[in-house]
């Protein structure tokens, strides 16, 4: 096992952000240089470990916003973890596409589980994971699938998704429905729990290229369009749709997610910028990137902090706001 | 006669491995030399005839500024400049969208730019 302990004083680099209504604290850490993060999930316990995807090192990287000290797990010969979520089990839960394999590391032992995806499946490119509510984890591959897999039981099921290749960000509503962007099939689809069976839902927006999704607390699944540069909302309730254009002259969407307040963070490519929208007053707060092309592919986060990984930088950087 | 039969199997197994992993890494979001296109519009620019193309030159691609100012600035896809960029995207494109592809080894990571770089299909 690697560690690696930086100290908080001199590397972590703090910066407040008081633009409009809400101040917003910024603060990054450093992670091993050429770990590319490409995911994270905080602990939701106030102070509790981060949790990133070290993708090019193979590995689940553990941050201690307290201490700044990073530590990171090896997760076998082969390993190119994408995705990381924090189960209900508290354990980080990975979707592995070196592997093909869903993976989960136990932090009292630091043991790794590795579930394998079936042979006939072939190569899947595992991206994202949700837990629905009872306790089964569902995840995307790129290559045109979506699966599930009951920890209980080890059952491993695996569906070609409708409109084959695209498959990319994945969630659960407050309800326990599941959705999943496909990114190549310019469509969300709602997955049938015990079926499996995904109903494509297609966005107003032809070819908008729905990367990732995420569902507020009254179960809007909100929706980061790459291809248009919106953020669109689509409500199951009356199946209707809502659609906005970031700010800037070319905005690329990449990441969605809503905080607790029902704000939504958005990363934008094109303006290499965190973005955070109030759907209430419909309007954008942009909080630029302090090093260029951070290539934010995905956020998480728990009370009064959304966290987003710079893939391209090595660093971990987390938004505060609120008050928290 | 077998020695000049085993070179052509050792060729059809590199161009094999360069197919499937070309595919594999690069297939969800490029169009590849050799490898069937797949339906829908895709992330990255097209791969087909790549080789001396300047970097973010193709007209009907939307490529991120900093791949089209690499371009500008000089940068032509060949196995030298392919090779740094797989292996360190934004040590040679500052900015650039995409991630490194995670390569098994050496063996692999030179059968893919093989592959991405054939004039035709293989």
């Amino acid at each position: 096992m690697r560690l690696w302990h930086f100290l908080a004083i001199g590397l972590a680099l703090l910066a407040p952000a008081s633009l409009g209504q809400d101040k917003v604290t910024i603060k990054s850490w450093p992670v091993p240089k050429g770990a590319a993060p490409h995911d994270v999930a905080a602990d939701p316990k106030p102070g509790g470990l981060v949790y990133y995807t070290a993708q090019r090192q193979g590995a689940l990287g553990l941050l201690d916003p307290a201490t700044g000290k990073v530590e990171q797990i090896p997760l076998g010969q082969g390993s190119a973890p994408h995705g990381v979520i924090v189960g209900p089990d508290g354990a980080p839960w990975i979707t592995d596409s070196g592997l093909n394999a869903i993976v989960r590391v136990d932090m009292a032992t630091r043991q790794v589980k590795t579930w394998t995806l079936p042979t006939s499946t072939g190569y899947a490119n595992l991206n994202t994971a949700t837990f629905d509510r009872k306790g089964r984890i569902w995840f995307t591959g790129q290559s045109g699938f979506h699966g599930r897999l009951d920890p209980a039981s080890g059952k491993l099921d695996v569906w070609n998704s409708p409109l084959g290749r695209g498959p990319y960000g994945i969630a659960t509503t407050p309800s326990g429905d599941v959705y999943y962007a496909s990114l190549a099939g310019s469509h969300i689809a709602k997955v049938g729990l015990e079926t499996g069976e995904a109903t494509v839902i297609k966005p107003p927006t032809e070819g908008q290229g729905a990367r990732r999704v995420w569902s507020d607390s009254k179960g809007h699944v909100w929706v980061s369009e790459w291809n248009s540069g919106q953020v669109s909302r689509y409500d199951p309730a009356s199946a209707s749709w809502r659609v906005w254009k970031l700010p800037g002259e070319k905005p690329r969407t990449y990441s969605v997610y809503v905080d607790e307040a029902d704000k939504v963070w958005l990363t934008d490519w094109g303006a290499n910028a965190m973005v955070r929208f109030d759907p209430a007053k419909e309007s954008f707060e942009i909080f630029p990137h302090e090093r260029r092309g951070a290539n934010v592919r995905q956020m998480l986060g728990r009370k009064g902090e959304a966290w987003a990984p710079e893939s391209a930088h090595d660093i971990i950087t987390v938004y505060v706001f609120g008050g928290a | 006669m077998i020695r000049r039969g085993c070179a052509a199997v050792v060729l059809a197994l590199a161009l094999s491995l360069g197919a499937s992993a070309a595919e594999r890494l690069c297939g969800t979001c490029h169009a590849i030399p050799g490898i069937a296109t797949p339906s829908g519009p895709l992330q990255g620019p097209t791969l087909v005839g790549l080789r001396g193309r300047k970097a973010g030159s193709l007209a009907d691609f939307d490529y991120s500024e900093a791949m089209r100012e690499a371009g500008r600035a000089g940068l032509v896809w060949d196995e030298a400049t392919l090779r740094r960029y797989v292996e360190e995207p934004q040590a040679v494109v500052p900015g650039t969208f995409m991630a490194a592809p995670i390569f098994r080894d050496a063996t692999e990571r030179d059968a893919v730019l093989r592959q991405v770089l054939a004039p035709r299909a293989p």
